[in-house]
């Protein structure tokens, strides 16, 4: 059996920040339990990939104000990560002149809320800037900008993992015993065998599953509300056209943003999401796209920019929102980030839905506050000791290939080279080997041809240099191989 | 590096190489081919059934054969080329400029020994096509593996050894997708139905013919997946009728349990590569337009290497050459000729509602002619026989492939020297399950004598060398 100081359920962004900051802060052994193969498998690879200001949330509320430390701090921490980060700035537009009242509660909002560089823009502006001509007026965001969600956690996970945190993919958390440790029982997917785990400090940061997870340690406060969120990507083609992303003006009984335009670092650019809460029957992990949103996707799209060919889709997907609040209540719940008072030495995270990914980095140092408090409090080993550790520089990752080697995607331009680094960088963190991890670290498959040409060449390079049996390679969750064995034995 | 060029070619696949041996015929020797894998050929070399050159050869190649015979024109002639070269960008060479709207291409290549750049009077872009994806295609459902298109699967299947499934619904009738569902078919798979969206068929005649109807594969039209199933791996799938605008007829929904979906929802020219679309750019092949036949391809080639002979000369005589942007050489003349066979084909469509006559699909060559029972119809000549034998005894070239030994690749692709008996292909494939040779293999070697029948051999189509045979 092992033992933590710190275990963490659920690998992904904000996992992995918590268990950097605790360890940044102190000399604790830290653990995480991950039911996928892989980070960023679920929400934190799920989304627009914007670090939001913080002019859409309630002020006074954690979301408002984390998300503006988020946006605040991610310029260092992304040099600190080693990861792209764009500030592009991003336009809500008002299409009638009865919104401009509505863009300007919105923007005292965020002026309440601490948000620097908002401005209310006129309509000439507007077509200066963003080539925009179907609107009035628009608000201006200054601080918004675009990353890669993908980057952002995997290099989350790997400066943790520099600092000595410890990962366990293909565990699910099962049962909780309570006490003066815990005892955390998990299921290996792998290999179908059950593992124990002991901890000083349980945080629970298990996203979609959060409140099933406070409920095997007898907490039974809340309740997820999945809320789907489907989206197009264009095609590179399109990207000369958009440069910034740009918003509707949020329905606040949608639980959303509303439908919006974004860029990717990487020149697609993305339609969505829409907000499709699903129903009690339904799986929690339902990535469906379904008819009727595809095609609502692309109309929404085509009003917002008429300029933008929306037939050019090379890829569709969805994301699920954890939410607090049920489709009949709409708008959002705040982040609950706290010490269970039911279950001492218990740090509940729950509702972590946008803006999330943007909040990760400070929710991480609240939480290693309230970690770091219960370790001193409970004379934890790792407590209170904050050891400066060298490693915290270790990390520095190479997302962008270097010239002179053998491409084996001509759609993004990735080399050989980067899909056996993205391969040796899934076993660094102790993830399991999939498709979609090697395609989340290096691209490699999300260009126009969407692998029709390299998934071969993938599979084929895997095996020679990195002796990889093909009929072991899964495309992305536990169950799904790509082959169905071999044409003649 | 920079070098200086008359023409570079871009890919070496069909397109490619016939465009550089017909430069190298009108005696243009400053050329270069560059082609991103490690071999000359193309799509070809995975395109292992038969049916190539039957129009402009009059002989029925496999893909790796007709490969095979521009690549040793390309070796005899001594045509420069390089492989495992990758062409990231053609930029315009502003400060060459000539005259409006013509210039000089530079063009950047990573190759194996690092990046090279080639300054060309003219480029001939034959990169091919690419495949339409599940996102083009517009299909919802789940998204588990298992979903592949049809030239990844036949790339899987030909020279993986690799099974993308083994329960298969087919989507969209092209041509890959059809001669894919005869391959998963043959290989011990089960094709539960092909469907296409449009109301006719993409493919060609002759290929629904001995790919669908001869294993029993139903084909429906005005149909489209409605549903995918499955959170890991497809376990199932929908497929509704279409009615205008692409609604679903009420209650034409049909489940299919299946372990996967091949897509063959067409095709997009690979033209993408050129920054700015300037002047000297020629491009010719499935670059240009998706073609049907190779044969039209080679055809192409040959085309734009005499337009690039004429812009070449015109070039250095000082003139102001004509129609140098993004020249298209033979599209008309290919249109004509689609056109010629498409009257032909509903002149005989027409015949025989007037007159009722049952019709068979003859399948010597592309044309894909309705042939009636008192043999007419035919455009080919090849017609009246194959329908005499196709009532009587339906005979067809099997094209497959046979486990190989310490080769570089795991699979040699083999066919039978003649026809066999229709009935007794599944036969053949059982016998052939259980042979292996021994790399090296080399095209036309004899794997078995007398195959199934006296007189008949099963030959490699194709060169396996053996695995590190380079030391």
């Amino acid at each position: 059996m092992k033992y933590f100081d710190v275990l963490i359920i659920g690998a992904g962004a904000v996992g992995n920040a918590i268990a950097r900051e605790i360890l940044k802060q102190n000399s604790a052994t830290v653990g995480l339990l991950e039911k996928e193969p892989d980070t960023a498998f679920g929400i934190s690879g799920r989304n627009s990939g914007v670090l939001h200001a913080g002019f859409n949330n309630k002020p006074g509320s954690l979301m408002a104000k984390l998300c503006v430390l988020g946006s605040e701090g991610f310029e260092t921490e992304a040099e600190e990560l080693n990861i792209a980060f764009k500030k592009t700035g991003k336009l809500i537009i008002a299409r009638f002149d009865e919104d401009l009242e509505r863009l300007r509660k919105l923007k005292e909002q965020g002026e309440a809320n601490g948000v620097r560089e908002l401005r209310t823009i006129g309509k000439e502006e507007l077509e200066i800037l963003a080539g925009y001509e179907s609107g009035v007026g628009a608000l201006w965001s200054g601080m918004t900008g675009i990353f890669d969600p993908f980057q952002y956690t995997v290099a989350l996970a790997e400066n943790a993992v520099a600092l000595g945190a410890e990962y366990f993919f293909g565990r699910k958390a099962v049962e909780i015993e309570t006490g003066d440790r815990f005892m955390v029982t998990a299921e290996n997917l792998a290999t179908g065998q059950r593992e124990h785990y002991q901890a000083g400090v349980l945080i629970n940061s298990a996203g979609l599953y959060s409140d099933e997870v406070c409920r095997m340690a007898g907490i039974h406060d809340f309740k997820i509300y999945p809320c789907r969120g489907e989206y197009h990507i264009l095609d590179k083609k399109q990207s000369k056209l958009l440069k910034i992303p740009i918003y509707p003006i949020p329905n606040e009984k949608e639980g959303g943003l509303g439908v919006h335009l974004t860029p990717t670092l990487h020149g697609n650019i993305m339609i969505g999401p829409s907000a499709e809460y699903l129903t009690a029957e339904q799986d929690r992990e339902d990535y469906s796209t379904t008819p009727d949103v595809m095609m609502n996707l692309s109309e929404e799209g085509f009003s917002l920019f008429p300029e933008l060919d929306v037939r050019d889709c090379i890829r569709s997907f969805s994301g699920i929102r954890p939410k607090l609040v049920s489709e009949s209540q709409g708008g959002y719940a705040d982040f609950v980030i706290e010490e269970s008072r039911q279950v001492p030495g218990f740090i509940q995270l729950v509702g972590i839905e946008s803006p999330g990914l943007t909040s990760s980095i400070p929710i991480a140092k609240m939480v290693a506050q309230i970690a770091g408090d219960i370790m001193e409090r409970s004379a934890i080993p790792g407590g209170g000791i904050k050891v400066k550790r060298d490693a915290e520089k270790e990390f520095v990752s190479s997302f962008f290939a270097s010239g002179d080697q053998k491409m084996i995607c001509r759609c993004e331009g990735i080399t050989e080279e980067s899909v056996l680094e993205a391969y040796d960088r899934i076993l660094r963190i102790g993830a399991i080997p999939t498709v979609k991890g090697l395609k989340n670290r290096s691209r490699v498959t999300m260009g126009s041809c969407q692998g029709s040409f390299c998934t071969v060449d993938i599979i084929d390079l895997l095996q020679k240099k990195r002796n990889v049996d093909p009929l072991t390679l899964r495309w992305n969750g536990f169950g799904s191989e790509l082959f169905e064995g071999r044409v003649k034995e | 590096m920079r070098n200086k060029k008359g023409v570079v070619i871009i890919g070496g696949g069909p397109a490619g190489m016939a465009a550089a041996i017909s430069l190298k015929n009108r005696g243009i020797e400053d050329i270069i081919l560059l082609e991103k894998e490690n071999r000359l050929g193309g799509v070809l070399s995975q395109c292992i059934h038969d049916g190539f050159g039957l129009i402009y050869y009059k002989k029925n190649y496999t893909g790796p054969e007709y490969s095979d015979l521009y690549e040793q024109k390309m070796k005899e002639k001594e045509i420069p080329y390089l492989t495992e070269a990758t062409v990231l960008s053609i930029r315009a060479l502003k400060e060459h400029t000539l005259d409006e709207g013509i210039f000089r291409s530079l063009v950047t290549v990573q190759a194996s020994e690092g990046t090279m750049e080639y300054e060309a009077d003219a480029v001939i872009l034959a990169t091919g096509c690419r495949e339409r994806g599940r996102g083009l295609a517009g299909i919802p459902g789940t998204r588990p593996a298992g979903i592949y298109t049809a030239g990844t699967a036949q790339s899987l299947i030909n020279l993986q050894n690799l099974m993308p499934g083994n329960r298969v619904v087919i989507v969209g009738s092209g041509d890959i997708g059809l001669i894919m569902a005869r391959r998963i078919t043959l290989e011990g798979g089960t094709v539960l139905c092909v469907v296409e969206k449009e109301d006719v068929p993409g493919g060609l005649r002759r290929n629904i013919m001995q790919c669908l109807e001869d294993y029993g594969i139903p084909l429906y039209t005005n149909t489209v997946v409605s549903n995918v199933y499955g959170k890991e791996r497809v376990t199932g799938v929908d497929v509704s009728q279409i009615e205008a605008e692409g609604r679903v007829v009420p209650g034409s929904t049909r489940h299919y349990d299946c372990d996967s979906l091949v897509l063959s929802v067409g095709l997009i020219p690979e033209d993408c590569m050129v920054e700015d679309r300037h002047g000297g750019i020629f491009l010719c092949g499935n670059s240009l337009y998706v073609h049907d036949l190779v044969d039209d391809v080679s055809l192409e080639g040959e085309m734009v290497a005499g337009q690039v002979e004429t812009y070449l000369m015109k070039l250095a005589s000082g003139q102001k050459p004509d129609e140098t942007r993004f020249s298209y050489p033979g599209i008309d003349t290919m249109r004509k000729k689609r056109l010629d066979i498409l009257k032909r084909k509903k002149e005989t469509a027409r015949k025989k509602s007037e007159t009722g006559a049952k019709t068979i699909t003859c399948i010597m060559c592309p044309n894909g002619c309705e042939i009636t029972y008192d043999l007419e119809g035919g455009m080919c000549g090849k017609g009246p026989e194959y329908v005499k034998n196709e009532i009587l005894n339906p005979m067809r070239t099997l094209t497959t492939s046979v486990r190989v030994t310490g080769g570089e690749i795991p699979l040699v692709s083999v066919k039978t020297t003649e026809s066999i008996e229709k009935e007794r292909l599944m036969d053949a494939m059982k016998l052939i399950f259980d042979i292996s040779v021994a790399a090296p293999v080399a095209p036309g070697q004899i794997i078995r004598k007398d195959f199934m029948k006296p007189g008949v051999n099963l030959v490699a189509t194709k060169a396996v060398a053996r695995i590190n045979s380079n030391s």
